[in-house]
């Protein structure tokens, strides 16, 4: 491994000098290229303007194809999503989950179903490091002096992933907790970057190059004026089925297809995984943001999927609101009634709108800011072309103006 | 494994039902267990004390041919974990072993399991495309580890999966069980089966617990409250500290189930839990996991012609009854069965104690004054 091309990208990548989890001003956006979006998104038009959520990346590339296992080629990596930024342990969120599909990995859901809360970063990685990712995360709490009193003495970790066997030597188990820390350590508020970053570093999303992708909605003062953030770890879709603001997309724009070794006809088309983080500041009780966490699939399937066998379509969405009211009481303090705050719901339907649309964006996003990559197998996965994108937007009456 | 230690039955405890051969999980035909156990003892307060380990539970032990198990899974209580349920829950089914460790080290265990079945399926992830999701569960020991020390390593995940075996089923301090503690007294890692007749059949249910929940005051054996009478050294009650503890409970059978009576058995383990007098604590991790090594449908790899479909018999849902009695016995009997074969322990945190084992002539002599002893 090129452990100074690695370096150099993790500096890149953390966004150093720029105090951000990684700027890149000069790339268009899906909106930068006319893709019609329903809503009014954030600033940074990212997770991270739902205020104190904090993002950081570790990402990995270095070596070409052929495959050579426990050499490379490294295309991999960690994305990690602070709810509360660093004082996101012992201050727990409340949270909830939605699997859409369960071929996948999502840890820390059995306490996230019970408790409804959640303590700490939801990190997204490879499927196969899944398990150093969630142990280096109890390392760094530990290491932070967080596991101690007052808070729990042992952590459940939420990791989820998405399979980069297409592009990553998966079976080399190159991600280390070293590289776990330095993401967290890297978490910021600011501008995300996306496409081929962090955990999302080696996806493929409908049969083009996948990625991570971000986006953001803003209610009126009349509704609350809360925020929605989205982030994804997009790895799904079959070939026909991408859909841009309703154009056929997948079906127009000729590239390989990835899975065409799949003799089953059934399997050719869709397999994959996507992993959806949904984030506000909206006072939602964890039985509301289960239902949050289910409207990112309704979201989703703007996009095109039918979601296959073969997908672990796995989302969890949690609200920064009620700050101090799930801290751990401790056994020893006296008894106290904490009072929460939650938006009645006749008014979740926004909130509602809100993630389905930041999450169709944050999909287009990912496939937008991805960038051509070679396959293990050497055959080129290209990226969603601009020019052609804008092309079938114009052609279907679509182009925004 | 030579067994010295009594266990439940040979004190005399009249548990009913009629286990198998090993009264253990492998007596369900290819279970195989493994261990590995870590046991360092700190002399001193600001000594290191490594108390845990590892278990590996293999449900079609070593066997070269990727082949699924039917399943299903159930929590009592969720402040834990277990991997590799999302795809238990949507497709009822689950390859490769079972891993149980301490809470911290999930993960590391995870990637050994992910390493492990790459080198045992070679050409199931190297030449097609494969992703493992294993299954992985835990229990807290920090009260005589250093937990947060994360000393499992990769290395001694794999020693316990690469030493799974059939036969008896070593219980007590051992594998991921080592630090556990139930009913403040010394837990760990218990086994029990049971033989079934449905009709013309005869079926075989296995249990294998990693035990470490429960308040003192709360704990009965066989209806008898024990804990009331046994109330020395309950090291929580006394410090003024909540149950801390959690059970993982893996059933496995022969019987050919479905994923939805499976989760349905799966239920059943709370209830060999319940018996034991535990109301299922907040901190509780209670965790329940079932599989059936019956139809075993071989998983054509990605890339290769998939069937159309396969041909399988699921007992009727008539039957079902016959099962679940014996299996809630089972999973009583294989607490009993840890915390019998369980030796005390120095804590850790707090330092200087002893979490101690039930000594075995109290309990008898508990039972016997209650009138639930056979001799």
């Amino acid at each position: 491994m090129k452990l100074d091309r690695i370096v150099l990208l993790l500096l890149a990548c953390a966004g150093l000098l720029a105090g951000g989890p990684g700027t890149a001003a000069d790339k268009p956006r899906a909106r930068d290229l006319g893709v019609p979006f329903d809503g009014t998104p954030g600033p940074l038009n990212a997770i991270t303007d739902v205020p104190g959520v904090a993002v950081g990346y570790t990402t990995l590339i270095s070596g070409e194809p052929p495959l050579k296992e426990g050499e490379g080629p490294i295309r991999t990596g960690v994305t990690a999503i602070l709810p509360r930024g660093t004082g996101s342990y012992g201050n727990p969120v409340f949270a909830g989950w939605f699997r859409m599909n369960g071929n996948g990995e999502m840890t820390g859901t059995t306490w996230l179903e019970e408790g409804g809360l959640l303590s700490g970063p939801v990190m997204i990685t490879n499927t196969h490091s899944v398990g150093v990712v969630r142990d280096a995360v109890i390392d760094w709490l530990r290491k932070k002096d967080l596991l101690k009193d007052g808070n729990y003495p042992w952590a459940l970790p939420v990791v989820a992933e998405t399979w980069d066997g297409a592009l990553n030597d998966l079976n080399g188990f190159h991600v280390r907790p070293e590289h776990v820390f330095q993401a967290l350590d890297a978490a910021r508020s600011g501008p995300v970057a996306e496409g081929n970053v962090g955990g999302g570093t080696g996806m493929v999303c409908y049969q083009f190059k996948g990625g991570t992708g971000t986006s953001s909605r803003v209610l009126s003062a009349k509704l609350g004026g809360y925020t929605v953030g989205v982030i994804v770890q997009c790895n799904c879709g079959g070939y026909d089925e991408l859909r841009v603001a309703g154009v056929p997309v997948g079906r127009e724009i000729k590239r390989i297809n990835v899975w065409a070794d799949v003799q089953s006809p059934t399997r050719e088309a869709a397999m994959g995984s996507i992993i959806i983080v949904v984030a506000t500041n909206a006072p939602l009780l964890p039985t509301q943001l289960n239902r949050l966490a289910r409207r990112a699939a309704i979201g989703l399937a703007r996009t095109g999927t039918t979601v296959s066998d073969g997908d672990g379509d796995i989302f969890i969405a949690f609200s920064t609101a009620n700050d101090g009211v799930a801290k751990d009481a401790g056994f020893d303090s006296p008894f106290k009634v904490r009072t929460a705050g939650m938006v009645p719901n006749d008014y979740i339907d926004p909130l509602f709108a809100a993630t389905v649309q930041a999450t169709e964006e944050a999909i287009t996003n990912a496939m937008v800011a991805a960038e051509d990559m070679t396959l293990l197998d050497g055959r080129k996965l290209i990226a969603l072309p601009h020019d052609q994108l804008r092309a079938l937007l114009r052609k279907y009456g679509r182009l925004e103006k | 494994m030579t067994k010295v230690k009594p266990r439940a039955r040979d004190l005399g405890l009249p548990l009913q039902g009629e286990p198998g051969p090993f009264n253990a999980i492998t007596d369900v035909p290819g279970v195989e267990v493994g261990f590995t156990t870590l046991k360092q003892l700190a002399g001193a307060p600001d000594e290191t004390q490594v108390y845990t380990g590892v278990t590996a539970i293999l449900p079609r032990g070593g066997r070269a041919e990727p082949i699924p198990v039917w399943a299903g899974q159930f929590d009592l209580n969720g402040n834990g974990e277990m991997t590799g349920t999302h795809w238990i829950d949507d497709a009822g089914y689950f390859l490769g072993p079972i891993c149980l460790t301490n809470t911290h080290s999930v993960g590391i265990v995870h990637q050994a399991t992910v390493r492990y079945l790459i080198e045992l399926y070679p050409e199931l992830f190297r030449k097609f495309h494969a992703w493992a999701m294993p299954v992985v569960s835990e229990t807290y020991d920090g009260v005589v580890n250093d937990i947060c020390g994360l000393h499992v390593t990769e290395q001694h995940a794999l020693d316990a999966l690469r030493s799974a075996a059939p036969g008896p089923v070593a219980e007590g301090n051992i594998g991921g069980g080592a630090g556990m503690a139930t009913y403040e007294f010394k837990g760990g890692t218990g086994s029990s089966s049971r033989r079934i007749s449905i009709v013309d059949r005869t079926y075989t249910v296995g249990v294998l617990v990693q035990s470490n929940f429960g308040r003192r005051s709360e704990f009965a054996v066989l209806g008898v409250p024990v804990g009331r009478h046994v109330t020395e050294n309950a090291i929580f009650t006394e410090s003024g500290l909540p149950d801390q503890g959690s059970i993982v409970v893996v059933i496995a059978t022969d019987a050919p189930l479905t994923s939805t009576q499976l989760r349905r058995l799966a239920k059943r383990g709370a209830l060999g839990i319940g018996r034991t007098g535990t109301s299922g604590g907040h901190y509780s991790g209670d965790l329940m996991l079932a599989f059936s090594v019956a139809n075993a449908t071989p998983l054509p790899p990605i890339g290769c012609v998939q069937p159309v479909g396969f041909h399988a018999e699921w007992l009727h849902d008539a039957h079902l009854d016959d099962i679940y009695g014996p299996t809630v016995d089972a999973v009583e009997e294989a607490i009993l069965n840890a915390m019998i074969a369980a030796e005390a322990v120095p804590t850790f945190k707090p330092y200087g104690r002893m979490l101690s084992a039930i000594d075995h002539a109290r309990l008898l002599a508990v039972l016997s004054e209650y009138g639930r002893l056979h001799r």
